[in-house]
């Protein structure tokens, strides 16, 4: 495994710049914190600001989220981000759904080594945090293709050239492929009974951006509130739906997830349906191409449709 | 268990009124006449209402406090318990729990000028208290009301008002309209209320002013009688906060160490001003 | 059974006494669930049986969920054409709580404040008067998390408790503090576990402490301040801080079915407040205010005592790392409380 490549310094430096010359208002990064996974998100309005900036294994949040949070604060103003090659992903979703103007976001790109999957190694030391070993190594990372951040305005560092050493979804491949349909109910039933609805993994989503989310509209009620099994198990097929053809993978909604309910496998699962569905569709991965389930088409195919 | 405090009462609808095209106001009375029998409660509480199964909703008791077999409450659709509450039908029930909340002080207005001003469904709170006055008037001084609306369509308790408007010796009524809320035939004012406190210029003098409507209208409101030399603590406003359990402890109505169903719903505009923030 | 005796339990007999405890009254004790998916572990109050007992890590979720659960049915309708009829059932069952801390315990108390407060919550009491408590004292922080010490929380406090145990090499020290705890010593008698001498306990290793007692009326001055705009961007405003949290009562009621419905709900989200007219907290910055000054001021200006017992639960399982104390350390600086 190749160890982190050092880009703090050189984005420290670059994100002073921006902020002095004023173009920029604010740059989004990572900071260190004393929890693990010891880096949380950070948000330089000063120059003086950016000192704390800095780039590890530990960087694992999304920061779409926050670049969407601020520009809903402040339309009006621009901002850098750092963003890793499969969080850059949502902001190409979120810029195809006119939800961010492109222009406002000035994206600085690196080459990723990588990142660790907390999960792995929640309640170890941070001697576990330090660097990427095949134990901690995040899945996703495993079959990245955009390692070297896609679209970025301005790219710091090194390229990286690590080719994929796993099938794309393995994990999910793996699973569904194993499980009879009742083994898969029984699986889901006992995940969502563990279930507390604290709406983490939709808060934490950068595509999760409804003002209203469906599950509080009540004119009719879609979703009950209360926290039991089957009102649980409404609300994330409910939620499977509002991803389809727009998740990311960048893991987020997994890692925060109180009580470890493994939500990828769900929406990894309906994006192979929809790469196999839509010619192949990505989310993300091409911004020119239209999200299948947001146009409509003559050849689309409506088998699933009763 | 001793007694379950989300425990309601059942009441059954006797009448249905349309207001306006959202706004429906239901006569209800007890189911049981010993709850009947034992219900008392001051102007200004409120209650939590409910359609069994649709949820329940805190309406303030629109009636006043001398009509001893049936309340009355003032309903806007909104989401789905309100919703629920517009398809009912005479003959429905409904569960109540209450009364809530503190009330306007009305005995210590005895003696004072008092004016009323409402702003939309705001006119709900006041009722009960502006029909205590009429029904007391020797015991006050001037009385006043000010009702707005945003069109003309949109007043409350309309042959109420009216009624009002027209009795002069009772009471000195200012209906208005905010512009372009106007029909052909209308006849009173339009304009928004600070412009009308402005004209009007009521004296502070022995003067207490009841105010209640959207957060907004009340804000302005308050802050042109302090300018025109009214004390904060002669301003009464009921305050509107989504509320769960009315009883103090599910935590939504908590502004500062202020609970709204328990410290209120009414207050000063003086306690309002020590409140940390987030009335408005 | 004198009042001065205590008893020594083994690792390995533990089980084997709580199941003994179990067949007499119904144990709540922390256990260990695996994740869906294999990855870790989190730990729970649950009835004994359904996990794997863990006396020694922070519970996910505090016990709170033994008195004020998720989720309860606090009535049901029974329709016919003549009437609705109400019917609700309060919890009755004696249960012993196993294992819980001084911070979890104080919590409880310091809501028996707001759910006794002018109407009194008989599903709250009813389990309060039910529950015979085991109080595992804390000698030293479970990890470095835990600021118990901050709040005016003794982390060694016996006097309250029905039992008290204390880790011992090898086992768990138990005595009986009240006569409730008598069922426990019993069951301790009858599965043979050793008489030992009620230890002496010192609490070591609670340094460094903020003195946060006093400072609510400062805090409610800084309210208006704008530290709050930049104090903790990365909040996304989840409900994970105040589900764990011991001292968090807020609550929803709905209607579901034929049933009334009374769940946790949570302060940090945008549906708190929100109603179709108004929304007095629409940024998320004023959501994380709320949960902190209604902890650390409101709750002492209203109720006496902070609304926060230091159980750490808050930073430890938030997602994107806010701790708590560094915010209110923060605060207190910008209070000019301390420097
Ligand atoms: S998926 Fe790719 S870009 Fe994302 S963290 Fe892993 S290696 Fe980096
Ligand atoms: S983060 Fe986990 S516990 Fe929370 S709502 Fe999502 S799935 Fe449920
Ligand atoms: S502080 Fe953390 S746990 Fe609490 S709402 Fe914010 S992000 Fe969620
Ligand atoms: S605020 Fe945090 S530390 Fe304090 S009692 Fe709640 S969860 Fe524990
Ligand atoms: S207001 Fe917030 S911090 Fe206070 S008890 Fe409720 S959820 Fe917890």
């Amino acid at each position: 495994m190749t160890e982190a490549v050092n880009i703090g310094e050189e984005f420290r430096k670059k994100a002073r710049e921006l902020l002095r010359k004023g173009e920029i208002n604010a740059v989004i990064g990572y900071k260190k914190s004393g929890l693990p996974p010891y880096s949380k998100p950070h948000i330089a309005l000063k120059e003086d600001d950016t000192d704390e900036f800095i780039f590890d294994v530990n960087c694992v949040h999304n920061l779409v989220l926050y670049v969407l949070n601020y520009l809903l604060e402040y339309p009006e103003d621009k901002v850098a981000v750092l963003l890793k090659g499969c969080d850059q992903k949502s902001l190409i979703v979120l810029a195809q759904e006119s939800k961010i103007d492109r222009e406002r976001v000035k994206v600085i790109g690196f080459g990723c080594p990588g990142v660790i999957d907390p999960r792995k190694v929640e309640g170890d030391e941070e001697d576990a945090h330090k660097s990427l070993t095949a134990e901690n190594v995040h899945d996703k990372c495993l079959y990245c293709d955009v390692r070297n951040t896609p679209q970025a305005d301005i790219f710091i560092g090194e390229m990286v050239d690590i080719k994929p050493t796993k099938e794309r979804y393995f994990r999910e491949r793996e699973f569904y492929g194993k499980k009879s349909e009742s083994e898969l109910l029984d699986f889901w039933k006992g995940a969502f009974s563990s279930c507390i609805r604290c709406y983490a993994c939709r808060q934490v989503c950068p595509l999760c951006y409804c003002d209203i989310c469906i599950s509080y509209r009540n004119m009719p009620q879609w979703i009950e509130l209360s926290p039991t099994t089957d009102n649980n198990m409404l609300f994330h097929v409910r939620r499977a739906m509002c991803m389809a053809g727009r998740c990311i993978d960048c893991g987020e909604c997994e890692r925060v997830c109180p009580v470890g309910i493994p939500l990828r496998l769900i929406y990894n699962k309906v994006s192979l349906e929809i790469e196999d569905k839509y010619d192949g569709y990505r989310a993300g991965m091409d911004s020119e191409r239209k999200p299948p389930l947001q146009e409509y088409s003559m050849a689309d195919p409506e088998d699933f449709i009763l | 268990m001793v007694e379950n405090i989300y425990q309601p009462k059942m009441m059954r609808v006797i009448e249905v009124r349309d207001e306006t095209p959202t706004i429906k106001t239901f006569r209800l009375e007890f189911v049981d006449d010993e709850d009947r029998k034992n219900f008392t409660f001051k102007e200004g509480q409120f209650g939590e209402f409910s359609v069994p199964g649709s949820g329940e909703a805190t309406f303030c008791i629109a009636s006043p406090t001398f009509w001893r077999d049936y309340i009355e409450i003032t309903v806007k659709e909104v989401r789905r318990a309100t919703h629920a509450f517009h398809l009912l039908d005479v003959g429905d029930f409904v569960t109540f729990r209450g009364p809530y909340g503190n009330w306007f002080p009305v005995d210590d207005f005895y003696g004072k000028n008092v004016m009323v001003i409402g702003g939309g469904i705001g006119i709900a709170p006041l009722r009960g208290l502006i029909h205590r006055v009429i029904k007391e008037r020797k015991k006050f001084g001037d009385f006043c009301i000010i009702y707005a609306a945003r069109c003309v369509e949109e007043l409350v308790y309309k042959e109420e008002v009216y009624g009002w408007w027209e009795s002069d010796d009772i009471c000195n009524t200012t209906l208005c309209v905010d512009p372009g809320g106007e029909t052909p035939d209308w006849r009173g004012k339009v304009s928004f209320v600070p412009p009308v406190l402005e004209q009007m210029k009521p004296s502070p003098k022995n003067g207490v002013v009841v105010v209640c409507g959207p957060p907004i209208m009340i804000r302005l409101c308050m802050e042109k009688l302090v300018e025109l030399g009214f004390s904060p603590d002669v301003l009464y406003t009921t305050l509107e906060a989504k509320m769960k359990c009315g009883l103090g402890k599910c935590g939504r109505c908590n502004i500062g160490d202020v609970y709204i169903c328990k410290d209120g719903p009414v207050f000063t505009y003086a306690q309002i001003e020590g409140f940390p923030g987030e009335v408005w | 059974m004198s009042n001065k005796k205590a008893y020594f339990i083994s690792d390995d007999k533990l089980n084997g006494f709580i199941e003994s405890l179990n067949e007499k009254v119904p144990v709540y004790v922390p256990q260990r669930f695996d994740r869906a998916d294999g990855t870790g572990i989190y730990t729970e109050y649950r009835p004994y049986g359904e996990g794997e007992v863990d006396l020694e890590s922070r519970t996910l979720l505090s016990v709170k969920s033994i008195f004020l659960p998720q989720c309860e049915v606090i009535l049901g309708f029974t329709t016919n054409e003549e009437r609705v009829d109400v019917v609700s059932e309060a919890p009755s069952d004696e249960r012993v709580l196993f294992s819980i801390r001084n911070c979890d315990f104080e919590a409880v108390r310091r809501l028996d404040l707001l759910f006794g407060w002018d109407y009194r919550d008989e599903f709250w009491f009813a389990r309060r008067e039910n529950t015979i408590i085991v109080v595992n004292i804390c000698d030293s922080p479970l990890d470095d998390k835990c600021f118990c010490h901050w709040v005016g929380v003794d982390p060694v406090a016996t006097e309250l408790a029905d039992c008290v145990m204390l880790r011992a090499e090898g086992g768990y020290i138990i005595w009986r503090i009240s006569e409730r705890g008598d069922v426990i010593i019993d069951v301790l008698d009858k599965v043979g576990a050793d008489e030992v001498d009620v230890p002496e306990v010192e609490a070591k290793g609670f340094d460094n402490a903020i003195e946060v007692d006093g400072s609510h009326n400062a805090l409610f001055e800084i309210f208006t301040d704008e530290i709050w705009k930049v104090l903790e961007p990365s909040c996304i405003g989840c409900g994970i801080c105040t589900f764990v949290c011991p001292t968090c009562h807020c609550f929803e009621i709905q209607d579901e079915g034929s049933k009334r419905v009374r769940f946790w709900d949570y302060c940090t989200g945008y549906e708190f407040t929100r109603t179709e007219a108004h929304q007095p907290r629409p940024r998320q910055y004023q959501r994380y205010r709320q949960r902190v000054m209604h902890k650390y001021s409101y709750y002492p200006r209203r109720f006496g005592v902070v609304g926060c017992t230091g159980c750490g639960r808050c930073i430890s399982a938030c997602p994107q790392n806010v701790d708590i104390r560094e915010d209110i350390v923060r605060l207190l600086k910008r209070a000019k409380v301390i420097k």
